[in-house]
């Protein structure tokens, strides 16, 4: 397992720095000169050509390049913010991915209750009522803008359940949770939408095997043969489809981040697109990337996890 | 409080809302009933915050309070809260003394102000405001970092300064035309006399800012602000909200607020929510709010005023191909045409359901120089059918399109395609091109579209900020005349009127240099805007004037802003 998981890591390397030579071209070809946006549209031009050569802006895109990574990977630094005086990148992001992150947690712990118990009964009780009321709003639930969503229960929700409408207040463990409850759940409720889908199609199918027939006609119980030998295997398709949810809950919840008012990351990177903050952009992206390769290395762990054939085929 | 039976409404509601999104329309509907007879009814608790707190809703977090970097209505409305300069202005726009003790002594020619302090100004951090403070804090606008090295440039030495200060990176470079006489009295000369240069000691960028503070903390100053202005900022959490504490210090009284806080919304429906839920005492009333509350049970809380701004389509006259270049008479008969084309008045009171009105030129109404006599400019399809026949393009025939260019924000999108509507009526056809801030700012400093939307906020209410920014020649690209307009009359009309210090001659100049402006249709002149908000019945003594932008309040009197928790409504 730990020769695979390095292996795994070491594979992530080279996306890494594609990843982060895409990103940086990219930002350097979109229109907006650095010095002016920091200086402002009026600027003189000998101070916004002064503040350009000071943060290297005038060097070679591969000199800029070639400082970018030496910061980067040895002092883990993601340089100083174009538009806001005085902050670093670094501290911008980790504030904007703190919240992002537990926005996410709990997005998911809604997404994983509802999707999977909703696509489980639905699979159990194939064809009922409870199937076709649980895929009903599954539809729904996949077909629904979460902006729409997000205002509605700032309308409608937040009041009737004594919540606050919008903002985040993590002066305590507790007012941070309030604060979460709302985006968490329209961000989950939209993410379990599709794997309430999944888990019924993949707990069908496995619930049709031969080992599922075995197990009952060995006389176990219902409730073991669903939870421990049809949820295990059913697991992987899931894993992914969470794995994946995850991860775009973490880098774009923007739409749930601008209605709920929340300081997330999403928010943050469009700003500083708005705002043509280079350095701010390009962590932005960066971060994001790491994420979403790092959540993607998870979940192609855990396959191995769930099932050991994935870790022997590869070793 | 929610009695459980408005709950139960609520959640019916949402649900059904959920369930059936073609029921979408009904939202705004649920919120707002129409009542038989008389306004309709809207909902809006009016419960002011129990620690005396005025609670303003931001779209944006302030980027930087540092006075010589802000430059945006954000910053710009915290800052005034934090900052103090030389001199202010009253209700009615009149400069009037702030940290200065008396307006300033100006020497005949009009170059040497002679300035007294007032002796009894204190930072936040307790130490007395003295001269060397007010050079350093303008000095400072000469430095590498700052966002408005215009404002100190007619000053002696300042373009010296300025030039050296991009190599030396010297935070406060030396202007050897600011002169320290006393602990309380200072000197400025400038290179030549310019009557309009008093309004920018009375702007935030010029505000007093402690030395030493800067000193020790550099950059972080922008994210630790510490001045002399009625409030302290105690509190900032980037994108999520600032705590403003009332300075009972303040020079001119202690305010009777506790304190000032503002929360980041982006969303303004949200933000309409929080405002009708008793959680903001202020709100920008945007596309939709200003008219529906105007004609309602809380018509109370409607405020508005006239913003110093103006609205405009320029045309680049040097645009190469563009048959709307050029000061031939054709292309002036074109651009004529154009500005005779548009239903300014359909624009709006419709469209912007009343946010704006026809411009009648150039100025607005509160500038120095405005023109109350012209009339505003009026439809003529006719005649400006007429006018296109003169230019050589009869119902348009042979006219090349042209694109409009236009950015992303506000009602910019809506505005362009009634306008080509209204173009396409008389035979002019323009395609519209929409870009995103950044994009569409850098491409028009240097000059790439042949027509293009833009707007001037007034930084000071003189005529000389609209007239020599946008049309002399020597401000032409990113100084501000984007049209690259070029009229040497004009030019010298402007430059009369830095000599003159009659102030009575001064504004009949840039009067003539206006209508001389408006002659030429380098623009089309579209509108004038007002600044429209909501504003909770109990608050007190909240007099904007036009240099207001809708909830930020710059010079207001914040001082005087009180919360009379008797009056709910």
């Amino acid at each position: 397992m730990l020769a695979y998981t390095l292996r795994r890591l070491f594979q992530a390397i080279p996306v890494i720095l594609l990843v982060t030579l895409i990103v940086f071209l990219l930002n350097a070809s979109i229109p907006g000169d650095p010095g002016r946006i920091r200086l402002g549209q009026r600027a003189d031009p000998a101070a916004v050509d002064a503040y350009n050569e000071q943060r290297g802006y005038n060097d070679p895109l591969i000199i800029q390049y070639g400082k970018y990574l030496w910061r980067l990977f040895i002092h883990f630094d993601l340089g100083e913010s174009d538009v806001k005086a005085g902050k670093s990148v670094n501290e911008i992001l980790e504030d904007a991915f703190l919240v992002t992150l537990r926005l996410a947690l709990l997005s998911i712990v809604v997404a994983l209750f509802i999707g999977i118990s909703a696509g489980v009964l639905s699979a159990v009780k194939s064809r009922s009522i409870i199937d076709y009321v649980s895929m009903l709003v599954a539809i729904l639930g996949v077909s629904m803008p979460v902006f729409w969503l997000g205002i509605l229960m700032i309308i409608y929700v937040a009041p009737a359940l004594g919540l606050p409408r919008t903002g985040f207040d993590d002066s305590s463990a507790w007012t941070a949770l309030r604060s979460l409850a709302m985006p968490a759940f329209a961000l989950g409720l939209l993410s379990s939408a599709t794997i309430a889908r999944l888990s019924r199609s993949a707990m069908l199918d496995v619930m049709t095997q031969d080992y599922i027939r075995t197990a009952r006609s060995k006389g176990v119980g219902e409730a073991s043969v669903v939870l421990k030998h049809g949820m295990r295997n059913a697991a992987i398709p899931i894993v992914t489809v969470v794995g994946n949810s995850f991860g775009y809950l973490l880098v774009g919840a923007v739409l749930t981040e601008t209605v709920f008012a929340l300081p997330g990351l999403g928010r943050e990177v469009v700003e500083a697109i708005k705002m043509r903050d280079r350095e701010l952009i390009t962590g932005g992206i960066l971060l994001m990337s790491f994420v979403f390769i790092g959540v993607n290395l998870l979940v192609d762990l855990s396959y191995a996890w769930f099932d050991p054939r994935i870790r022997d085929d590869r070793s | 409080m929610f009695s459980e039976t408005l709950r139960f409404q609520r959640l019916f509601r949402f649900t059904a809302l959920l369930l059936f999104p073609l029921l979408a329309g009904g939202m705004t509907g649920c919120t707002s009933q129409p009542s038989s007879s008389g306004p309709k009814e809207i909902q809006s608790v009016a419960a002011p915050s129990p620690e005396n707190i005025f609670r303003i809703p931001l779209m944006t977090n302030p980027p930087d309070l540092d006075p010589i970097l802000v430059s945006d209505t954000t910053s710009s409305g915290v800052a005034t809260k934090l900052f103090t300069s030389l001199f202010d202005y009253t209700p009615d726009l009149e400069l009037e003394p702030c940290l200065a003790k008396e307006m300033p002594t100006i020497s005949g020619d009009g170059r040497v102000y002679d300035i007294q302090l007032r002796d009894d100004v204190r930072f936040t951090n307790g130490r007395t405001v003295t001269a060397a403070d007010m050079k350093y804090s303008i000095q400072r606008l000469a430095s590498v970092r700052s966002k408005r090295t215009n404002l100190v440039e007619k000053i002696v030495g300042a373009k010296e300064a300025i030039a050296g200060a991009s190599k030396s990176q010297e935070v406060s470079p030396e202007i050897p035309g600011i002169e320290v006489v006393g602990d309380h009295s200072l000197r400025i000369t400038l290179i030549e006399s310019s009557p309009p240069f008093i309004n920018k000691l009375a702007m935030v960028n010029t505000a007093a800012v402690p030395r030493e503070v800067i000193e020790e903390i550099g950059d972080k100053f922008s994210r630790n602000p510490v001045g002399s202005g009625p409030f302290t900022l105690t509190e900032w959490k980037e994108g999520v909200s600032l705590k403003l504490t009332a300075n009972q210090d303040y020079f001119e009284g202690a305010p009777k607020l506790a304190g000032i806080h503002y929360r980041v919304i982006p969303e303004p429906l949200a933000q309409l929510e929080e405002y009708k839920a008793g959680n903001f005492d202020i709100l920008a009333a945007t596309q939709g709010v200003y008219p529906k509350w105007k004609n309602s049970n809380r018509a109370n809380e409607v405020r508005f005023w006239p913003s110093l701004a103006v609205q405009y389509y320029g045309f680049n006259l040097k645009k190469e191909g563009s048959p709307y270049a050029g000061y031939s008479d054709s292309a002036r008969k074109l651009r004529e045409a154009i500005n005779l084309a548009v239903d300014r008045k359909f624009l709006g009171e419709v469209l912007l359901e009343g946010r704006s009105y026809p411009a009648n030129g150039i100025l607005p109404p509160g500038i120095f120089g405005h023109n109350s006599e012209r009339p505003a400019f009026t439809q003529d399809v006719e005649k400006a059918k007429a006018l296109l026949a003169e230019a050589g393009y009869p119902n348009g025939e042979g006219l090349p399109p042209v694109d409009l260019w236009f950015n992303t924000q506000g009602d910019n999108a809506k505005i362009a395609q009634a306008v080509q509507a209204d173009l396409k009526k008389v035979g002019i056809e323009i395609g519209l091109k929409m870009l995103d801030w950044a994009a569409f700012i850098e491409a028009t400093d240097a000059g790439e579209p042949p027509f293009f939307r833009l707007g001037w906020v007034a930084s000071y209410p003189d005529a000389e900020y609209f007239l020599a920014s946008l049309f002399h020649t020597k401000n032409q690209g990113s100084q501000g005349n984007v049209s690259f307009y070029s009229n040497p009359e004009v030019d010298k009309l402007i430059d009369d009127s830095y000599a003159e210090t009659d102030p009575d001659k001064r504004v009949e100049l840039l009067k003539q240099a206006e209508s001389r402006i408006i002659a030429d249709s380098p623009w089309l002149f579209l509108l004038f805007g007002q600044e429209t908000v909501l504003l909770k019945p109990y608050v007190r003594n909240y007099n904007p004037t036009g240099m207001c932008d809708d909830v930020q309040g710059n010079y207001v009197r914040w001082h005087l802003v009180e919360i009379d928790a008797g009056n709910q409504g």
